[in-house]
């Protein structure tokens, strides 16, 4: 029978200290073949957010139906406090996954990294700067490529089509661009070019490269609201993460990233670099301010104007995109194959 | 770098497997006084529900911030497969913590149960009775209680306040209704009628008690597809509630089992709950759920006429007492019906 009265009733919720959840969803059902390496990139992953990380930073990771020594690890690290919440699901898919950590968590920045990726000191720092300088940003990828300024960034376009903020200019790290498209295997749709100049938003000295992948992203909790309740049924495909990526610019929000590259994609197989980037990253133990957010406003019907109307008679001629490219800063040349 | 195709890429789920899942959010973070016989309440909670649920069901528990050696039991339940899910985060509160369970997840029958729950044999076939007979059952419970037919169920009982089918019948099983009193604390001064007559709905297909409370109950999945993703409150304040109205939304109907298909343990165990626990059936059958219409929002003016005119109708005594007559209640019983105690 119940004696006494619970002492959690009515007890209004307090505010935690922690501002920023990053969710990393994992799925390593054995050690062999595609997997062989799955379980060491995972750890160093999560070794490198554990040196990188302020200290108001939440971590949830979603074990989405992998092998029991990964669900053991992933055990010990909660019960050491590393990590601040374990989902430990069936196979049940990337999104739904990353759905369970983000339903009934409020922080105003999310961060959806995969399990391979190694971080680099400084990334919040800098993602927070970029907040700052730019209201509108809702998506802020910590690996620019230069080749994503057309994915969903047509509100981006429409709003600074004639500011000088929008300019193209050089890339500051052409090697980690090119590491990150070696490791993904798309490295030959990539031209000479696009490794020497992107599209970037400048303001003050604040700078961001138009367009933003989804491997590891930081979103403003805004841009990302009303995700769905319901399900998808895939579990990874090409298409899965873009009902999260369609979500920024619906809501009327910029996906850009960062100029400098902070993350490295670390794919299935260990390579050597990997535990040395992992040795040098210091362990700064930071207290960041949390940054403060201005809201804006979205009217839907401008909002489809923007992405719909004016993104596709921007993108659909060939013509008038490259009148655009180099309207922006490129020469002639640059543009064409661009 | 990546060599090779990820295997799992742009493969189907396979989603037709779990008929039924069961969502037990837990919050134990110490043992002392109020949590003394917490461990061992939920032990025998979540093994009555393992034994006696069927084997399409998805058990999912989140721990709500529980002190570690909780967090040890559940994840050795886990890696003994006996649960399919476990969460453990901090302190988000109940409803948000259920929230966690739903999401992600497609399943149509979905139970939430507080983790101080025994479950009986034949729990979920008789739900699922309950939802085969009734298409506008939005929820079932599986304890009946005292005069749940208050607690959101205008629309229920308007629907049907000319029906014979509604009625007062006998309690079917006095020990189940009294053990739950028992077990939230109440002395037995209470209206000694509520263990004889009970409001029922029948069909030819089976009977349900009217109304249902909510520390066990059953929901159709489909109500939750517009739900909040974050509520702000713990344990208490309107969460609950929150669910409830959710229903009230879609038209759908507040029921319970005509038996007693679970106890309340509250925070301390006795010698019984062990006993009973012991003697559960291992071998339990599903029941089908048979297709159901997929539900619509109830217009505006029908949800004031249900939910808010009628129920001020049935507060008032006079009508009251002509309702308890329409329905049947024996006269002797019907002047004192209204008051909870003798």
């Amino acid at each position: 029978m119940r004696a006494g009265e619970n002492p959690q009733k009515a007890n209004f919720k307090k505010p935690t200290k922690q501002y920023h959840q990053l969710i990393i969803p994992v799925y390593i059902p054995n050690n062999e073949g595609y997997y062989k390496d799955a379980f060491t990139i995972f750890k160093i992953c999560l070794e490198s957010v554990f040196k990188t990380i302020h200290n108001a930073t939440f971590i949830s990771v979603v074990n989405n139906g992998s092998s029991s020594e990964v669900s053991e690890y992933l055990n010990s690290l909660y019960e050491l406090g590393k990590i601040n919440e374990v989902i430990h699901t069936t196979n049940i898919g990337k999104l739904n996954a990353i759905n369970k950590a983000i339903v009934g968590q409020d922080f105003p920045i999310v961060t959806i990294s995969d399990a391979d990726v190694l971080f680099e000191n400084n990334w919040q720092t800098e993602v927070y700067r970029i907040y700052k300088c730019f209201p509108k940003v809702g998506a802020i990828c910590t690996t620019p490529i230069s080749r994503n300024l057309k994915y969903l960034t047509q509100n981006i376009y429409f709003d600074l089509f004639f500011s000088s903020q929008l300019q193209f200019d050089n890339v500051k790290n052409p090697e980690a661009m090119k590491s990150f498209l070696v490791s993904i295997d798309n490295e030959k749709f990539f031209r000479p070019v696009h490794y020497e100049k992107y599209l970037m938003i400048k303001k003050d000295d604040v700078e961001a490269v138009v367009g933003a992948g989804h491997y590891v992203c930081t979103y403003r909790r805004k841009a990302i609201e009303n995700i769905d309740f319901n399900t998808t049924n895939k579990l990874l495909g090409k298409n899965i993460m873009s009902k999260l990526d369609n979500l920024v610019i619906k809501n009327g929000f910029w996906r850009v990233s960062t100029s400098e590259n902070y993350t490295f994609h670390m794919g299935n197989s260990t390579e050597k670099w990997m535990f040395d980037k992992l040795d040098k990253l210091e362990v700064l133990n930071q207290s960041i301010e949390e940054p403060k957010f201005k809201n804006i406003k979205v009217y839907s019907l401008i909002n489809w104007l923007k992405v719909h109307a004016f993104g596709t008679m921007l993108f659909s001629s060939i013509f008038i995109w490259k009148k655009f490219l180099v309207f922006k800063g490129l020469t002639k040349k640059e543009a064409k194959p661009y | 770098m990546r060599i090779g195709e990820n295997p799992t890429r742009d493969r189907q789920l396979d989603v037709n497997h779990f008929t039924h899942q069961v969502i037990i959010p837990v919050f134990i973070p110490n043992f002392d006084d109020y949590y003394k016989d917490s461990l061992a309440v939920l032990e025998l909670c979540l093994s009555s529900v393992v034994k006696t649920s069927h084997s399409q069901t998805l058990i999912t528990v989140v721990n709500n911030g529980s002190c570690e050696k909780v967090v040890d039991y559940l994840n050795g339940l886990f890696s003994q497969k006996k649960i399919h899910e476990i969460y453990h985060t901090q302190n988000v509160g109940k409803l948000n913590a259920i929230l966690k369970g739903l999401v992600g997840s497609n399943i149509e029958l979905v139970t939430i149960s507080d983790a101080d729950v025994l479950f009986l044999d034949n729990w979920q076939s008789e739900t699922v009775k309950v939802f085969n007979s009734f298409p506008k059952a939005g929820v079932v419970g599986i304890v009946p209680q005292f005069r749940t037919f208050e607690y959101m169920c205008g629309n229920l009982i308007l629907q049907n306040i000319f029906s014979k089918d509604l009625r007062f019948s006998e309690v079917k099983n006095i020990e189940g209704v009294k053990n739950f009193y028992k077990s939230i604390g109440w002395e037995e001064n209470y209206n000694q009628d509520y263990l004889k007559q009970i409001l029922t709905l029948k069909n030819e297909k089976t009977i349900a008690v009217v109304g249902s409370g909510h520390f066990v109950a059953t929901y159709k999945r489909e109500i939750f597809k517009e739900i909040n993703t974050y509520f702000d409150f713990k344990l208490g304040g309107n969460s609950e509630r929150y669910l409830d109205e959710i229903l009230l939304k879609f038209g759908l109907w507040r029921l319970t089992t005509y038996d007693n298909f679970a106890y309340h343990m509250g925070n301390e165990s006795e010698n019984w709950m062990k006993v009973k626990e012991e003697n559960l059936d291992e071998n339990s059958s599903s029941v089908p759920l048979t297709t159901q219409k997929p539900i619509k929002h109830q217009n505006k003016i029908s949800y004031f006429v249900y939910n808010r005119l009628f129920i001020r109708l049935l507060m008032n005594k006079s009508f009251r007492n002509l309702f308890y007559k329409m329905k049947q209640l024996p006269k002797e019983m019907i002047p004192n019906y209204s008051n909870t105690t003798r």
